[in-house]
């Protein structure tokens, strides 16, 4: 069991059912946000116009179990993008919340989507 | 360690030479074996006098200083102050000052030399005067009130700074040379005439050929020069600077071999005829030659400090007199041979004096090697021709082709091209290789270099070829030393800052798409707001502006391990209410947050959720407080001492004008967080010396220090500008300020910012003081318009719901408890739990 001091914890996210997170207008472009599902804490990214124009990974950083993810800076490299941890900067791929500067951290990644307006979590990826 | 191993060391002498010593002595192992003391003949310890003339610009003499005061105590080294040594009694092994004797083990000879007064007539009448100690610069300094004209007898390098030393004291200034020529050493006939002609268009009026027969009492002026072809010439203040001669005195009298000339011999391990007895510096005769530069008298000092210790592998083995310097603001350069006194040499001459430029080249008869060379008007060939010369590159097949004006297929000798034994730094003497050694062992820049080899921080004069040298090796051990700020802009953070301000770009998407590529990164979007606030000073929280941010921007406080953040308010000068005091005990008391003063003189509040903040924010600017900026690059404080208001020993009201320079420059952006202090007299209990700007109060006004900093490498501060009235304070931190934001790198503090600005303070002066680029209007009005355009950013948010919605951490639930976040108590009030997170069992 994962002892985050929090109400909050980074146990993958097993639920089956959509659920709607919130509004596309609570998203700031090229930005994060944090969002609450139960004892999750999501941080959106949402890149308008882009091929993937919205990410949703987890809001604790791996590093130091603070809930801070969704206000690290966006950032991109050779076309893909990643964010950066506020606290020490180390850099996450986006797509599949790989630490790019030690591959011993992971970010779990959410499967989000927006659609007509709202920002859904959707069951996990197979 | 016992008194009874401890040797006695005694050094003679505390000038440049002899301080050197001193420091290569303590540097080796065996030094602690020793007990060292040091005789000084004047009142103050070993100070600069290749920069002696800086005295008139800085009348500091402190800053002329070589080492703290500490340093003599921090190494047991005990330094008689005015207390000349009379006597060596070689039998006895003792020397007597007018104080005591002393037993020695091991003697130095760090004795200098004096000035040479020529057999005139009339030469010890009041104000005439020499130039060779800071004691001198006082007599010459008080001698030069109320005095109109001031002539030196002597044209050479000496001579010419006198001039200008009494050019900057304000005097009509005349020069006085026994030979045809200005500085007949280093210089050709050829040399010598344009370097007059020069001076002369300066003011300073230059008499060659003239042998001065009798000084006796003036008409107009208080003295008069009569001259042996009959002329005279009438001047209130002689400064005779007619060579210098070696201080052999104390030495001779013990018996110890001297030259015919002057000086005591000295063998290639700087022995004396006495091996107990070392002589370095202007003292020393080696191969009947005597040094009256500080390298080779450097090189003297490492190789007795070797050899005192037991190294036998360093020897002293003549050195190159090659010189490179400005006077009066012309470039005069001489190496080796500059006469072409080699039998068969032959030389090569470019002379132009339309542009009032002279070079001239000594080659070797088979033209295959350089043997000297003259420069005057510009110095920049200096570098490339020294290396020739010094290790003995084959020159170009048009050798010419090295001191022809710029055609673009000049060969400059690249880096690349020296060998690894090449000096690059005579002064500290410091090989191409020693660089590559500091390079292979970590070192990654050039700020570092020079600190950990010294390279140079002598004379300064190879700062532009250590440069090319320290590029060359980086990229050639694959080190990046491209200035592009990442991948997304091929350019620096002062070119960006150009394009900026001169294409009026206002954000970030307009700049990437006109000068950059891809989306931006952690990097250049932080700097980019950062430029763009430096410019324009648009609310950072500005909707094109959000996503640029780093975190503590974003929402104007300091993020803290936890997640949390902290506060703090800004208490200017560090002057509070004890309203305002208890307003903000109540606003930490309320929620409950963690309370510490800090290092500025104000108050930090931590532990607030980034819900709390602008509900925190709201009664603290309800209370009267303004945000501090603690978050930003940009200014943080500016303490101060309480200054005259309650000191006693206060001179000026430090909390006012620290007060007003906190309001005037709060909320500017720059690359990086600015500190600054103001004290109240020299005490100096703001330590506003360990400030990128610090002021100290005088008796006349204030002293501004700049560049200075604490933290991970602490550096004192410069001393920048002397005595000046409130006004002038503050258009030259105004100009010194927005040339930092306009110039810096991203994230440079002003310490390594003015390291890397070639020429360093000096350069720095000439822009800001002496308006030496023509900016310093345009730098006033641009700082005038960031001013303006102040507003207290959190004021800004709280106004505007959409930028309020921000500060709520969960965009679809409420404000989460505290109590997630985890405190503890102790000592009275809630920190972080320590650990936040399992390691294990993470993903």
């Amino acid at each position: 069991m994962s002892q985050l001091a929090y109400a909050l914890d980074n146990q993958p996210c097993v639920q089956q059912q959509p659920v709607l997170l919130c509004q596309q207008q609570d998203l700031v472009p090229f930005s994060g946000v944090a969002a609450r599902f139960g004892r999750h804490a999501i941080a959106l990214f949402y890149l308008p116009g882009e091929e993937v124009e919205l990410y949703g990974v987890s809001h604790i950083d791996p590093a130091s179990g603070a809930p801070v993810m969704a206000h690290g800076l966006l950032g991109e490299s050779k076309g893909e993008f990643y964010l950066a941890a506020p606290l020490h900067k180390q850099q996450y791929r986006l797509s599949d919340g790989q630490c790019l500067s030690d591959s011993t951290l992971k970010l779990q990644v959410f499967n989000v989507q927006l659609q007509h307006g709202q920002v859904w979590l959707l069951p996990p990826m197979e | 360690m016992t008194t009874s191993i401890t040797k006695q060391l005694l050094v003679i002498g505390n000038g440049m030479v002899g301080q050197h010593f001193i420091e290569q002595f303590l540097s080796r192992a065996d030094a602690a074996q020793w007990q060292l003391t040091v005789f000084a003949g004047e009142d103050r310890p070993a100070y600069d006098r290749v920069h002696l003339s800086d005295y008139f610009s800085d009348a500091d003499a402190g800053k002329l200083q070589l080492a703290a005061d500490s340093f003599y105590r921090d190494n047991d080294v005990s330094l008689k102050l005015s207390e000349p040594v009379l006597a060596i009694d070689r039998e006895a092994k003792t020397v007597t000052t007018a104080k005591a004797r002393y037993f020695y083990d091991k003697l130095v000879l760090a004795t200098g030399s004096y000035p040479f007064v020529p057999p005139i007539a009339g030469n010890d009448k009041p104000h005439c005067l020499v130039y060779r100690t800071i004691a001198d610069l006082e007599a010459i300094s008080a001698s030069s009130k109320d005095a109109k004209v001031g002539v030196v007898i002597g044209g050479g390098l000496l001579g010419l700074e006198a001039a200008n030393a009494l050019k900057l004291l304000g005097l009509e200034a005349h020069v006085v040379e026994f030979a045809p020529q200005l500085m007949p050493v280093q210089l050709d006939k050829d040399g010598g005439e344009l370097l007059r002609s020069k001076i002369a268009q300066l003011g300073v009026s230059v008499h060659t050929d003239k042998a001065t027969s009798s000084i006796s009492e003036g008409t107009e002026q208080r003295l008069q020069l009569n001259f042996s072809d009959g002329s005279v010439l009438q001047t209130d203040v002689i400064v005779f600077s007619a060579g210098i001669r070696p201080q052999d005195q104390p030495g001779k009298d013990a018996g110890l071999e001297p030259g015919a000339r002057g000086g005591i011999v000295i063998n290639n391990q700087c022995q004396t005829s006495d091996s107990d007895i070392y002589a370095i510096g202007e003292c020393a005769l080696w191969q009947g030659q005597l040094f009256g530069l500080v390298a080779p008298g450097y090189q003297m000092a490492r190789t007795a400090a070797a050899v005192l210790c037991g190294d036998s592998s360093q020897s002293f083995t003549g050195a190159d007199m090659s010189t490179k310097l400005k006077l009066l603001g012309v470039d005069v350069g001489s190496i080796g041979d500059a006469h072409g006194r080699t039998p068969g040499s032959i030389s090569l001459r470019y002379r132009n004096d339309l542009a009032g430029e002279y070079r001239k080249l000594v080659l070797s008869a088979d033209g295959k090697q350089l043997l000297g060379a003259v420069l005057v008007g510009d110095n920049s060939y200096y570098d490339t021709l020294l290396q020739y010369a010094l290790n003995g590159i084959a020159l170009p097949a048009e050798p010419q082709s090295l001191i022809l004006p710029q055609s673009n297929s000049k060969p400059l000798l690249g880096p690349a091209a020296l060998p690894d034994s090449a000096t690059l730094c005579s002064c500290h003497n410091v090989s191409k290789g020693a660089i590559c050694a500091a390079l292979d062992s970590g070192v990654q820049d050039l700020a570092g270099i020079k600190s950990c080899t010294k390279a140079a921080t002598g004379c300064g004069g190879c700062a532009a070829l250590l440069k090319s040298v320290v590029e060359h090796e980086l990229s050639a051990r694959g080190v990046a030393v491209s200035t592009d700020l990442c991948e997304h802009f091929s350019y620096s953070r002062q070119q960006l800052y150009h394009l900026v301000r001169v294409d009026g770009i206002k954000t970030f998407n307009e700049l990437i798409n006109s000068h950059g590529r891809g989306h931006g990164c952690e990097i250049c979007k932080p700097a980019v707001a950062s430029i763009l606030a430096s410019c324009w000073n648009e609310p950072v929280l500005a909707k094109p502006h959000v996503a640029l941010q780093d975190t503590n921007d974003t929402f104007l406080a300091n993020m803290q391990k936890n997640g949390t953040y902290s506060v703090v308010p800004r208490i200017p000068g560090g002057e509070i209410t004890p309203a305002m005091l208890i307003s903000i005990g109540k606003v930490a008391e309320q929620y409950q947050l963690y309370t510490k003063i800090t290092g500025g003189q104000r108050i930090d509040l931590f532990g607030a959720t980034l819900d709390q903040l602008p509900l925190i924010w709201q009664q603290l600017i309800d209370a009267g407080f303004e945000t501090g900026h603690a978050y930003g690059k940009s200014l943080r404080t500016v303490k101060s001492c309480v200054g005259s208001t309650w000191c006693r020993y206060g001179v000026q009201d430090s909390v006012s004008m620290a007060i007003l320079l906190e309001n005037r420059y709060k909320g500017v952006r720059a690359p990086h967080k600015i500190k600054m202090a103001v004290s109240g007299c020299t005490r100096e209990c703001a330590e506003a010396q360990s400030k990128d700007v610090g002021v100290i109060a005088t008796e006349n006004g204030w002293n501004l220090y700049v560049c200075g900093n604490g933290g991970m490498k602490p550096r004192h501060a410069d001393l920048f500008a002397t005595d000046l009235t409130d006004e002038q304070l503050l258009s030259y931190i105004d100009r010194l300020l927005m040339f930092y934001i306009k110039t810096a790198d991203r994230l440079q503090r002003t310490a390594s910012w003015m390291n890397n600005l070639e020429g360093g303070l000096d350069y720095l002066r000439e822009v800001i003081i002496h308006d030496s680029l023509g900016l310093a209007a345009e730098l006033e009005a641009q700082m005038q318009l960031l001013i303006g355009n102040y507003q207290c950013e959190w004021q800004t948010v709280l106004n505007d719901p959409a930028q309020r919605a921000r500060f709520n951490s969960y965009v679809n639930a409420a404000a989460p408890a505290r109590s997630e976040f985890g405190f503890v108590p102790e000592r009275g009030q809630l920190i972080p739990t320590r650990q936040l997170i399992n390691k294990e069992t993470t993903l």
